[in-house]
């Protein structure tokens, strides 16, 4: 048996006395299977009652969900997909991630066109989009084969050009015309309004305001920040309901953690919260604490758990305790702080955030400013962003100020470095 | 076979004479690159003659063109080569003449002590020479370079002498360069009748000799005049044709220049779109041709414009299309260390923000404007900022830092002696109150 042989079977012995065949935990929701989610998916009661309400009734709505970067907006509406897609009759639901550069007209177009597999003016729109349509449109082309039997027609493929829509909006009505001698409802859910600067945002919707108020039902997802207040108060009504996903409480993360395990158990569930195995490998008590260190946040209880598995099989753990968790907690940190496509200012803002705990538009100084270079604190805010997306740094829930703080992932010195000082 | 290798020689001489013959009837007629395509073919096939003084009448002549499309490098390594070849022949005239290009290139990039220290080099040895006419050149050079220094009664003095020789030995093509010079210092000096004038004169010569390049330098400089006189309707034709003449003809710089001067004027009539179209044509050319400190100071002007037009737009309640100019003018004052201007902006930026609802990119902007004016000890600036926070602040329904701010605000408005901001504080100081009154009942 050669090394590799071997120490694949090492971890297979790992995972089997953990009760798990794979790693349950995922960054984004968007990459889990429906079945997965559905196994996966915990608490939101509430929230999912007013929305699923809206939905018996006849007239078309538009939703707005926000909250926080890995509050759980995808599976949020993914979930809300699933159960339309499974128990509202003729009803078309297509989700799409808002691509860069792109206009609501045009995502809501692709969303829709991805759905309608069987149209062919759908998969052509796709297709002169430079898009993989669902059943790839073809030429045919006649070509009589003299002389040899058996053949009639053969079949040539050819590439179609590319063309972007040139009136977005037109052919997504013209498609939604079709989509309607189908079906009774269309949903389009378009994710990650809250990737792109907010003032973009805004532009974007206005420029869909006819789009949005037409013949389909929207959800959209968003931060909370000043452009959900501008678009829910200012912006033209352009949504009937607006709901807030908020951080979740320990004991709605807890039963998310074991959702989570018993995704990946192939013998008997336990999903019995009090029942110290369902969060085996963990116990009862690391367990609490990693649910305590995600700070009702579900992408975080996804990174650390993902991590600190990672380590107890690199450990040969049988068993996550204490001291296997702050190992485990210690490499979250350095792997969140390693993370590609970091670049050396990304750094010294990082720093700085750690050296002061928390950095926001009210209480920056002008010479910490300098420090990075900018005079600004404009200028830094794409790069605190995308420390927020890399889950290294959290918006504060304040309006007062634009306040940034580390993650409870993340802390000021990494393991090695701790030990060199 | 010897016979055959001179005659293939002397071949070589006659064809690249004619092509020199070309060249200098281009140059003459301001034909920049047709200039450079011959004067280039000829160098070529001096240098396959090895006829040295060949390759200097060719590269004299490159290096003129390089000069005017503003390719100061490349001008320079010719008069470099051409230097050492003539000091190798001991031919001090041409090595006065080399000497005098070089510092016109100096001039050219704005290397005033480096030009002035060649022309007198220059100078010193066409005397010595008794070359009148490269005298009077230099001369006339020298008077430039004194102008660009505020030397003003030098130059005038320098280039007087200059024109008495350029009559004297029957040169109206220097005798229009100099006039026009003269003009330029009348122009420095506001005294903008004579420069007119002299102007007029150099530009209707200029005509008479079939010199475009001449007549595109003074109808550049009369437009200027013109501009500065506020006969707007009388400078926009002027600067038109010299645009149109140096555009033609391949001057590149003559262009950029223009361009800007054209983007001064559309910004004086309030033309802003018009001017920021010119400017930032203007600034290409500049970029292309490499000449950084230009690009940077029409770069300047075409911030300016950009938050002017922007702050129109914004008046009008176009805000993307304000913002994005703001914005755009915002970047440009990153760039330099004007922190007065770049406050300004960005608490424009906040306020049409503020404006359009976007609070939290509102509350950013002037919290980042407030800061650079208590750097720059802006009381008028901070005391805006601090207004602006406050009305914020009770939008959002924080009547405490409402109150906060405005009081701060209005106790710096008092000490400013600004009676009237201090009670539009006021006003808003009541409301935020009873805000917060109503708050805490």
């Amino acid at each position: 048996m050669n090394e590799a042989d071997r120490l694949w079977d090492e971890l297979d012995a790992t995972y089997s006395r953990w009760g798990l065949t794979e790693i349950p935990f995922s960054e984004s929701a968007s990459t889990l299977r429906q079945s997965q989610l559905r196994e996966v998916f915990t608490g939101r009661t509430q929230e999912l009652r007013e929305v699923l309400n809206l939905f018996r009734g006849r007239e078309r709505r538009r939703l707005f969900v926000y909250g926080w970067v890995g509050i759980g907006k995808t599976a949020f509406i993914l979930e809300v997909l699933s159960v339309l897609r499974r128990k509202a009759k003729d009803t078309l639901a297509t989700y799409i991630s808002l691509p860069p550069e792109t206009d609501l007209a045009t995502a809501a177009l692709i969303a829709l066109a991805r759905e309608m597999a069987d149209d062919e003016w759908a998969q052509h729109q796709l297709s002169q989009m430079g898009l993989r349509p669902r059943k790839r449109p073809v030429k045919k082309k006649g070509t009589a084969k003299a002389g040899i039997s058996n053949t009639g027609v053969e079949t040539e493929e050819e590439t179609l050009p590319f063309s972007p829509p040139q009136f977005p909006t037109l052919s997504f009505e013209d498609l939604l015309e079709r989509a309607y001698k189908k079906y009774s409802r269309v949903v389009i859910a378009i994710d990650d309004l809250d990737k792109q600067d907010p003032a973009r945002v805004r532009e974007l919707l206005r420029n869909a305001q006819g789009m949005l108020k037409g013949e389909a039902w929207f959800m959209l997802t968003g931060h909370p920040s000043g452009l959900t207040r501008d678009i829910l108060t200012r912006e033209l009504g352009l949504f009937d309901l607006a709901i807030e996903l908020k951080q979740l409480d320990q004991p709605t993360m807890y039963r998310m953690l074991v959702n989570y395990l018993n995704s990946a158990r192939p013998k008997e569930a336990r999903r019995d919260p009090d029942d110290p195995k369902a969060v085996h490998p963990f116990t009862p008590e690391t367990a609490r604490l990693l649910c305590e260190r995600s700070d009702g946040v579900p992408r975080w209880l996804n990174r650390l758990g993902s991590y600190v598995l990672l380590k107890a099989a690199e450990l040969h753990a049988d068993e996550i305790t204490l001291d296997v968790l702050q190992k485990g907690l210690e490499y979250v940190n350095q792997q969140l702080r390693g993370q590609t496509g970091l670049t050396p200012e990304d750094y010294y803002v990082l720093e700085l955030v750690l050296e002061k705990g928390a950095l926001s538009d009210e209480t920056v100084a002008l010479e910490d400013l300098e420090r990075l270079k900018v005079k600004e604190f404009n200028e830094i805010m794409p790069i605190l962003e995308k420390l927020v997306q890399l889950d290294l740094l959290r918006r504060l829930p304040t309006e007062r100020a634009t306040e940034y703080a580390p993650t409870p992932m993340v802390s000021g010195k990494t393991d090695g470095e701790a030990k060199d000082a | 076979m010897q016979m055959q290798q001179t005659d293939g020689k002397d071949d070589l001489i006659r064809r690249a004479n004619a092509l020199i013959a070309q060249a200098g009837h281009f140059r003459r007629i301001g034909e920049i690159e047709r200039t450079l395509r011959t004067s280039h073919a000829a160098l070529e096939l001096y240098t396959l003659a090895g006829d040295q003084a060949g390759k200097v009448e060719a590269l004299n002549i490159l290096s003129w063109a390089y000069q005017l499309q503003g390719r100061y490098a490349d001008a320079l390594a010719a008069l470099e080569t051409i230097l050492a070849i003539i000091r190798e022949l001991g031919d001090r005239p041409a090595e006065a003449a080399t000497l005098h290009n070089i510092a016109n290139i100096y001039q050219s990039q704005g290397r005033w002590n480096e030009a002035l220290r060649l022309y007198e080099i220059s100078l010193t040895t066409t005397q010595a020479l008794g070359d009148r006419h490269a005298e009077s050149q230099t001369l006339n050079n020298l008077g430039s370079v004194y102008q660009m220094q505020g030397r003003y009664a030098e130059a005038l003095v320098a280039l007087e002498t200059a024109l008495a020789i350029f009559r004297e030995l029957g040169d109206r093509h220097s005798e229009a360069a100099t006039l026009h010079n003269i003009a330029n210092i009348y122009q420095s000096q506001e005294q903008w009748n004579k420069a007119l004038q002299l102007y007029e004169i150099s530009l209707a010569t200029k005509r008479d000799l079939g010199d475009r390049l001449g007549e595109a330098q003074t109808l550049h400089n009369l437009g200027n005049v013109y501009q500065l006189q506020g006969r707007y309707a009388d400078a926009l034709p002027a600067l038109e044709d010299a645009l149109t003449i140096f555009h033609e003809l391949g001057d590149q710089r003559g262009e950029a220049q223009t361009l800007n001067n054209l983007g001064l004027l559309y910004r004086k009539q309030g033309k802003f779109e018009n001017a920021l179209e010119a400017l930032s044509q203007s600034q290409n050319i500049f970029a292309t041709i490499g000449l950084v400190q230009q690009v940077k100071r029409v770069n300047a002007v075409y911030a300016d414009v950009a938050s002017e037009l922007g702050k129109q737009f914004i008046e009008q309640g176009r805000w993307y299309d304000g913002l994005r100019l703001l914005e755009e003018s915002l970047v440009i004052y990153r760039q330099n260390e004007n922190l007065a201007r770049r406050a300004d902006i960005i608490y424009q930026i906040a306020r049409t923000h503020h404006l359009m609802g976007n609070f939290d990119k509102a509350r950013v902007h002037y919290r980042d404007a407030l800061r650079l004016y208590h750097h720059t000890d802006n009381q008028r600036g901070i005391a805006a900022c601090k207004t602006s926070l406050g009305r914020l602040a009770v939008q959002m329904g924080f009547s405490s830092d409402a109150v906060q701010e405005l009081e701060q605000a209005h106790q710096i408005y008092n000490e400013i002696g600004d009676a009237q901001r201090a009670n539009e504080v006021e006003e808003v100081l009541k409301l935020a109150g009873r805000v917060k009154e109503r708050q805490l009942a």
